[in-house]
């Protein structure tokens, strides 16, 4: 494991070596663009990427404002698509009759393209974080109902009657039965759903906002900034990193009842 | 050859026994639910009752509809006709003075071994939940892995651990839908005579449903026969006057227990061949 993140940051290094070689004007003779100064201006430098991650963060403190907007909406977006979807997924799994009527307007709204929604929030919404939020919650949604349905359908038919031979209500069951069951479900889609929930509020923030770093983003490719907009890119691909591993984590503390691949202890 | 066909068991003459389950002409039968025309009666005409501390074993071939008669009995399915009296009271929904044990995995897998025991008790509303499946996980030897999961425990221990979560409620009525079937002969033979030492301290009517009918004997105060599906029925009962207490191991080598074996057997033998040539034909 140790020798794993070794070479993982072995090969990141790589990748920067390679991108600041092919890109710095007169380091290698050009062999695609006439210029020396046009790789230079499609692909950035990583060396003044770096230089503008480092001014954000270190030496004019100016992304603060705008990561905490991008967060802020995404934990949003992520917590109540999350709570809708458990939710309706439960309800609709668990009535069949309200389940066979929605059934249609489900898959109609799944398969239709939400990011063109986007425009519509912010009219509808504004131009501040709750359109963003919105947007997130389209796509969180949609990811965390189809696991939770799944799960309540999924569960195994035994459990559930030898938790009535037990004694158990219908609240119990849902409680102690279902809710168990869907969950472990929705974990699974989970990793999925919080880069969704970025993607939202990213995209939300690029098609019109004042603040976040979509806007910061947008803004660069406005004065075409390249070496900006590789930095904000690089700035929510860490931060995307980061969310997934904490919800890793949270996965790995409630999930402890689920069997590993592997599981023999070293003596 | 000893055939009774009598309801009342040898053994059990000398004082009478109460009815605890009772099916009387039960008739199951299932529509295909993408072509209602088509109907399968898995049971037909089933009567069948388990004295109070009595223990009966029904043996039948494989698809013969024992799971759903016992289903029947814990009141999970509804028969098509027919009734089921527990303790002279009809039964209608759940029946709460049955305990049932599955023949799959029951547990829960998000629950510990101790969890899983108090899941039941919990549901009753019981203070001392934890406590008192404690003691029973000890009693069926897992106290030291209350803390384990399902996935950590071997098929024998979520077995045992199954037994105690079905007695820690003391049902006056077992129902066991061939609950040993998937463990090794050495630990099931363990765990027949671990319930057999538990039902004697508890004298509570079981219904054990097996396809085994060396477990059936071994076990059983009664053994009732079923005919091969569909519309399965009895078509023998056999009083099993072996002496108690009983090892389930030894008790196969005695001379009594071989002639009843081979007295069931003969009426056996003919629907277990008509079943198997069925599964051929579908």
């Amino acid at each position: 494991m140790k020798h794993l993140r070794i070479w993982q940051a072995c090969l990141l290094v790589a990748i920067f070596v390679v991108w600041h070689l092919l890109t710095t004007p007169g380091l290698v003779p050009n062999f695609i663009f006439e210029n020396d100064r046009q790789a230079a201006f499609f692909f950035g430098e990583p060396v003044k990427v770096f230089a503008q991650v480092w001014a954000w963060f270190v030496t004019r403190h100016d992304i603060y404002e705008h990561l905490a907007v991008t967060l802020v909406e995404t934990v949003l977006a992520f917590a109540i698509g999350s709570t809708l979807g458990l939710g309706f997924g439960l309800w609709l799994a668990l009535s069949p009759f309200a389940g066979a009527i929605a059934d249609p307007y489900i898959k109609a709204l799944n398969s239709m393209p939400r990011i063109i929604l986007a425009p519509i929030f912010a009219l509808w919404f504004g131009l501040g974080v709750a359109s963003k939020v919105a947007l997130g919650v389209t796509l969180v949604f949609f990811i965390v109902f189809f696991n939770v349905y799944q799960g309540v359908k999924e569960v195994s038919p035994v459990v559930l009657a030898n938790a009535r031979m037990l004694g158990a209500s219908q609240r119990q069951l849902l409680r102690h039965v279902y809710l168990p069951s869907a969950t472990s479900w929705m974990f699974s889609s989970l990793h999925t759903s919080v880069g969704l929930a970025f993607v939202g509020a990213v995209v939300g923030e690029y098609l019109g906002s004042s603040r976040g770093v979509g806007y910061l983003i947008l803004q660069a490719e406005g004065a075409f900034d390249i070496n900006t907009v590789m930095a904000g890119i690089l700035v929510l691909t860490a931060f995307a990193l980061a969310l997934d591993a904490a919800v890793g984590r949270i996965e790995r503390r409630l999930m402890r009842w689920q069997p590993a691949a592997a599981e023999t202890e070293k003596l | 050859m000893a055939v009774s066909t009598s309801a009342t068991p040898i053994g059990a003459t000398s004082f009478p026994r109460s009815t605890a389950l009772s099916l009387r002409d039960i008739t199951c039968t299932f529509a295909q639910r993408d072509d209602p025309g088509q109907r399968y009666t898995a049971v037909r005409d089933v009567s069948l009752s388990v004295g109070a501390g009595e223990f009966v074993s029904v043996v039948g071939p494989t698809g013969c509809g024992k799971s759903t008669l016992l289903n029947v009995a814990a009141g999970l399915l509804a028969p098509s006709s027919g009734a089921v009296d527990v303790f002279g009271e009809r039964l209608v929904g759940i029946n709460r003075r049955a305990g049932y044990m599955f023949q799959t995995e029951s547990l829960m897998p998000w629950r510990t071994a101790l969890q899983n025991v108090a899941v039941g008790l919990e549901f009753g509303g019981s203070a001392d939940s934890s406590a008192r499946a404690h003691e029973w996980l000890k009693r069926v030897g897992l106290g030291a892995f209350a803390d384990r999961y399902p996935h950590q425990l071997s098929g024998g221990m979520r077995k045992r651990v199954s037994l105690a979560q079905t007695l820690v409620l003391d049902p006056d009525i077992l129902l066991m839908d061939e609950p040993f079937s998937a463990l090794d002969v050495q630990t099931r033979q363990l765990m027949e005579n671990e319930l057999l030492a538990l039902w004697a301290e508890k004298q509570k009517a079981v219904l054990f449903i097996t396809h085994d009918l060396d477990e059936a004997i071994a076990l059983s105060d009664r053994v009732v026969c079923l005919s091969a599906g569909p519309a399965s029925h009895p078509i023998g009962e056999f009083a099993i006057d072996l002496p108690r207490p009983r090892d389930v191991a030894e008790v196969r080598a005695t001379p009594r227990f071989i002639e009843l074996h081979r007295a069931i057997w003969a009426v056996l033998r003919e629907e277990v061949l008509a079943g198997y040539r069925q599964q051929l034909a579908a």
